[in-house]
């Protein structure tokens, strides 16, 4: 895929990020970290079109995230939340067929097949049944990332989508990623797994306080420019 | 144990008020007539039937326009937003009595409508619709903005949204509410008789009238309204614990 940032800088209460400018190409899967507080998910949000910067411009793909282009684009793309943004009176199940069915049109045995598909990948098929508050933090938010992958985006945003697992649970659903990077699709995702950016990414942002540090493939985590980021991977190692 | 003396005081708290009241229908006049009243039977359930039914009426109507209303107060569009605004604070403004009276001799005349019934139930719907539209203003507070961001990134159109996630997650809060309304309703009806529409307090007032029995008249309509109202009570109270406890 290809990325572009123009001077893009977001205001909530205050900056957050900070006049980002950035050209990637022929990337596969994009991976931000940086410490608690510095703007990670808010970057994603804009990637993802979901918030739009106060100044400066994104291209995606060469489409500029801008207007009725965003609805297009938004079509592609798969999200999966910090907190997993489930429906709360639906079952795990309901929430992707509702996707499926009523919002992509696809018939609602169709839709169901699938979504039982998606929940089997990420072993959630013996919790479909219930509501996302009756299931584990980490089983809902497996069950986010089967309702953004049901409907087959080109492009994945995750945002930390392994903080509420466990080491066993984590290294299956990086399978199941590793497995859907395999077969051609793309990532941008906020992680504070080394291990995983590591295996995973083919490009790298650090970011601290809304500016992004330090950027490049996967080798500057073990020969780090600045003092941040060899701090931030010492830090993440312990 | 525990749950013993709970009943036990439950009990002795509903014996104490069963007393007053008791003692206040017999006591408060000397020879009480109330056979000359409950006598007339049909004229009762007919005027119970009359009170009933507008107000329900009534409720399905201000569910319906209290929830356009709340679309309008939370309109993109400034001026509708200040229109409905202005007219909610009209409305909360005026005593039922002045909406009553308002409707039947000022919009009723203008409008050239002199069904007592039509205006009656248009006065309940007027008054109470903006507390109903409140109503579903705090009920939509339960959809927290996460959801709208889903909604967001996979563009929900503005009935997909309702349909699917918003009413949905509304009934919850919106059953007590609804009854409580209701009730509210029922008790508002009570001043139809000034236009004498035959509800309960109209009807009342004339068999009292007429067997020179006025006061155990209003004492009569008081336990049919508490008939009424407390089982409905009782009834919102046990739906919103069961909605809590899930489903
Ligand atoms: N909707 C919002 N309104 C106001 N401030 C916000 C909002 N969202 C985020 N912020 C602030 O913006 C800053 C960056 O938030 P962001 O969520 O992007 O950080 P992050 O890098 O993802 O952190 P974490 O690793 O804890 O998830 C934080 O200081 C946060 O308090
Ligand atoms: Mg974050």
């Amino acid at each position: 895929m290809e990325i572009k940032l123009e001077h893009v800088s977001k205001y909530y209460d205050r900056k957050i990020l900070d006049e980002l400018s950035l050209e990637l190409k022929d990337i596969h899967a994009l991976g931000i970290i940086g410490e608690s507080g510095c703007g990670k998910s808010t970057l994603l949000r804009l990637l993802a079109g979901m918030e739009k910067p106060e100044k400066g411009k994104i291209w995606i793909n060469g489409t500029l995230l801008h207007g009725k282009s965003i609805k297009e684009y938004q079509k592609e793309i798969g999200y999966v939340f910090q907190k997993h943004n489930l429906f709360p009176h639906l079952s795990v199940k309901e929430n992707i067929v509702l996707i499926l069915n009523k919002i992509k049109k696809m018939s609602r045995a169709d839709a169901e097949k699938r979504a039982e598909d998606m929940l089997k990948k990420v072993r959630m098929e013996a919790e479909m049944d219930k509501k996302p508050d009756a299931v584990s933090g980490g089983q809902a938010q497996r069950a986010s990332i089967a309702r953004a992958l049901a409907t087959d985006p080109q492009l994945v945003f995750l945002d930390e989508p392994t903080a509420a697992l466990d080491p066993i649970l984590t290294a299956e659903v990086l399978r199941v990623i590793q497995e859907l990077k395999d077969s051609g699709k793309e990532f941008i995702f906020v992680t504070h797994e080394l291990k995983f950016l590591k295996n995973f990414a083919d490009y790298i942002l650090f970011m601290d306080k809304g500016k992004i540090v330090e950027k490049g493939s996967v080798d500057c985590l073990n020969d780090p420019q600045t003092e941040l980021l060899k701090k931030f991977v010492e830090g993440e190692k312990l | 144990m525990r749950a013993k003396t709970k009943w036990l005081q439950n009990f002795a708290a509903f014996a104490i008020f069963a007393a007053v009241i008791v003692y206040v229908l017999l006591c408060t006049t000397d020879n009480p007539r109330y056979h000359l009243i409950l006598d007339e039977k049909t004229m009762l359930l007919e005027a119970l039937w009359t009170t009933l039914y507008i107000s329900m009426i009534s409720l399905v109507l201000c569910m319906v326009s209290g929830f356009l209303f709340y679309l309008m107060l939370k309109s993109r569009v400034q001026f509708i937003r200040a229109a409905a605004v202005i007219f909610r604070e009209i409305i909360m403004g005026t005593p039922m009595l002045v909406m009553v009276f308002l409707m039947v001799y000022v919009f009723g005349n203008m409008l050239g409508i002199s069904n007592k019934l039509v205006l009656g139930i248009a006065a309940m719907t007027f008054y109470t619709m903006p507390y109903v539209a409140n109503s579903y203003e705090s009920a939509a507070a339960v959809i927290d903005q996460d959801q709208y961001v889903v909604m967001n990134l996979y563009h929900f159109t503005g009935v997909q949204r309702y349909l699917y996630i918003i009413f949905p997650q509304m009934v919850k809060p919106m059953l007590p509410a609804l009854i409580n309304h209701l009730s509210g309703i029922i008790k508002g009806t009570a001043l139809l008789k000034i236009v004498s529409v035959p509800e309960i307090s109209y009807v009342l007032t004339v068999i009292s009238s007429k067997n020179w029995a006025s006061v155990e008249g209003y004492l009569v309509m008081w336990m049919m309204y508490l008939m009424i109202t407390i089982p409905l009570s009782v009834l919102a109270q046990y739906i919103g614990r069961r909605l809590e406890n899930g489903n």
